[in-house]
């Protein structure tokens, strides 16, 4: 049983992954703090992702859905904002890079941008002295990436 | 709007006729290029979005009060003073029709710095009460928050505390002597975390010095984009402060245009005196970083890119080669727009226009202008440095139907950096 004990092991994970692996872990990460949004949008974009026939098309419009939540869900320039509502805003980013072709004009991997935006959600739920909420997150993706690998080598993948 | 406000509005008008813009309302020949350079003249059609006719009440204050002629006329009765009508009819231009992109001042002919002219009359329109709603709360806001958005301290120290734990860099608040003072702007805290962090890793390999200040991080001058002096000195004057008790050698401007312009050009006229520490946009650091092998990047991007030039930093700083160069690090499939460099199209979005929710719709059409840039290039990915830009780019990409993403240039550098063993931090 494969264990990711740290985020130096899980990059390395995810780096080894191709792309239509990484993006399904990607939408797996985003499922994980998909509570912190209400756009039932994201729900529907992810299971494409995770669905293993999903054509080109699907994928691209599953992209598409992700990213005008992402529009919509931003901070307006010079609009009254608060940094503990941007839980949905993160969430969405992240939902974008998932169902996105690559990591967009980086030489970053796929499902590390998605893990970070990921944790920035959480990050704006966390009050000064909650360290531990994002830490969970963090804890969460090394568990979900290392099931992820377990059941890909259970089914005959490597 | 009382009618003491309208006269206050027209004192304040008439106190910003200074010498150059007289000559400018005398030397202008109604050839209408300016016309011509205005994204909201050229996707309307309407006559009203003409550059200069954006500050006819401030040329017929001119004329009535400072030229002969306009004299006579007034007495006899032949032309009508500015009044409250006019303020109301022309609000609309002067804010919502004008992303102060300076465009319009580079072709006029004559010489007319009619972005400027734009830029000052408001700040009559601003005292007459005749300012757009969404630009009064953020100028409230950055007065008495010291955020336009609202943004307080906490927020950024959350972010510090997360890019400690998920990369292990350091984004020291108030550290005294360090060589760079970073500026931040709200859009970027709120939208665009990962700016901070290619400034710590970027500023990490340049084996440079950099601190924030909790007092004053923000960059974005809302005074200035209102048109109120007073607000826009108080602003620049906190970054002065916080710059000069830190013994900083330079401050430096986040991706945000009007906040270069701001802290750079109108800071020192409007804080009465110099400063003893350079200003510089962060491309221009960057760049200078460049010349001395201080940046050291690998691989190549091979999507198709183009750069949208931000107008503040293109056309009043003259920063043309720095993101070329820099770009030139990490692509070789890099193309130019039709019109780029100093004779680029605004995205339509700054000068206060995305801050004004009135404005939406106008600011739709304008980006027609940069829609149709876009088409003839046929590009995978768009590269800017300016927060607001790059939000603007995108929702008018998605409300075309373009797929194209928006990166910033400071990250997409910083996500080329060659790691170094030892140095920490992510690639
Ligand atoms: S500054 Fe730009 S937006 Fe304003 S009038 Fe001139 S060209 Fe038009
Ligand atoms: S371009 Fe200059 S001279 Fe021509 S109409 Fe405009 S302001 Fe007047």
């Amino acid at each position: 049983m494969r264990t990711i004990e740290n985020d130096d092991d899980l990059r390395a994970a995810l780096t080894q992954m191709d792309v239509t692996d990484q993006r399904h872990v990607a939408a797996l990460f985003v499922e994980d703090v998909l509570e912190y949004t209400h756009d039932s949008r994201l729900r529907h974009a992810l299971s494409v992702v995770i669905r293993a026939d999903a054509s080109e098309a699907e994928l691209k419009a599953a992209h598409r859905t992700a990213r005008a939540a992402a529009l919509d869900a931003h901070a307006r320039c010079g609009a009254d904002s608060d940094w503990s509502d941007q839980s949905p805003y993160f969430v969405a980013r992240a939902a974008e890079a998932a169902t996105g072709k690559n990591a967009k004009g980086t030489s970053s991997t796929l499902a590390w941008l998605v893990a970070m935006q990921c944790r920035m959600a959480t990050c704006c739920l966390a009050s000064e002295t909650d360290q531990e909420s994002e830490e969970n997150t963090c804890s969460a993706q090394r568990r979900i990436a290392a099931e992820f690998i377990n059941s890909r080598k259970d089914n005959g993948h490597e | 709007m009382s009618s003491a406000s309208i006269e206050k509005g027209i004192r304040m008008i008439r106190e910003q006729i200074d010498a150059p813009i007289a000559s400018f309302f005398s030397s202008c020949v109604h050839c209408g290029m300016c016309a011509d350079a205005c994204h909201f003249y050229v996707q309307t059609g309407d006559p009203r979005y003409t550059p200069i006719n954006k500050v006819e009440p401030m040329r017929r204050i001119w004329e009535q009060e400072y030229t002969l002629w306009g004299r006579i006329k007034a007495t006899l009765g032949l032309s009508r003073k500015v009044n409250a009508q006019d303020f109301e009819a022309w609000e609309e231009l002067v804010y919502d029709g004008c992303s102060l992109c300076g465009r319009c001042s580079l072709v006029c002919p004559v010489g007319n710095d009619i972005s400027d002219m734009i830029r000052k009359i408001r700040e009559g329109f601003a005292v007459a009460g005749h300012a757009p709603e969404g630009l009064v709360g953020a100028t409230r806001r950055a007065v008495e928050i010291g955020s336009p958005m609202g943004v307080r301290l906490s927020a950024l120290e959350a972010q510090i505390r997360h890019l400690k734990h998920d990369t292990g860099l350091d984004a020291p608040l108030d550290q005294a002597g360090a060589d760079y003072l970073v500026l931040l702007s709200s859009m970027e805290i709120m939208n665009f975390p990962e700016y901070l962090e290619a400034i710590a890793r970027i500023m990490q390999q340049a084996g440079k010095t950099w601190t924030i200040s909790s007092r004053a991080f923000e960059a974005t001058n809302s005074g200035v984009q209102i048109g109120v002096s007073d607000i826009a000195a108080e602003l620049v004057q906190r970054v002065v402060d916080a710059a000069e008790e830190l013994g900083v050698k330079t401050v430096i401007s986040p991706e945000c245009g009007h906040a270069y312009t701001a802290i750079r050009f109108e800071g020192p006229n409007l804080i009465g005196r110099p400063y003893n520490f350079r200003v510089q946009h962060i491309l221009e650091v960057l760049e200078e970083f460049r010349q001395q092998g201080l940046l050291k990047t690998k691989g190549k991007e091979t999507d198709r890119m183009t750069f949208h030039d931000p107008c503040q930093l293109v056309r009043k700083g003259g920063v043309i080669e720095a993101p070329r160069n820099l770009l030139g690090m990490v692509t070789d499939s890099f193309v130019e727009m039709r019109d780029h460099a100093e004779m680029n199209w605004c995205c339509g979005g700054g000068g206060g226009v995305s801050a004004n929710e009135r404005a939406d719709e106008l600011k739709s059409k304008a980006f027609n202008q940069k829609k149709s840039q876009l088409d003839e290039l046929g590009v995978d990915t768009l590269v800017t440095a300016c927060a607001n830009c790059r939000i603007t780019l995108e929702e008018g990409l998605e409300r075309n139907d373009m797929d194209i993403p928006v990166i910033g240039l400071t990250e997409m550098l910083a996500d080329h950096l060659v790691e170094e063993p030892g140095k920490g931090g992510e690639t």
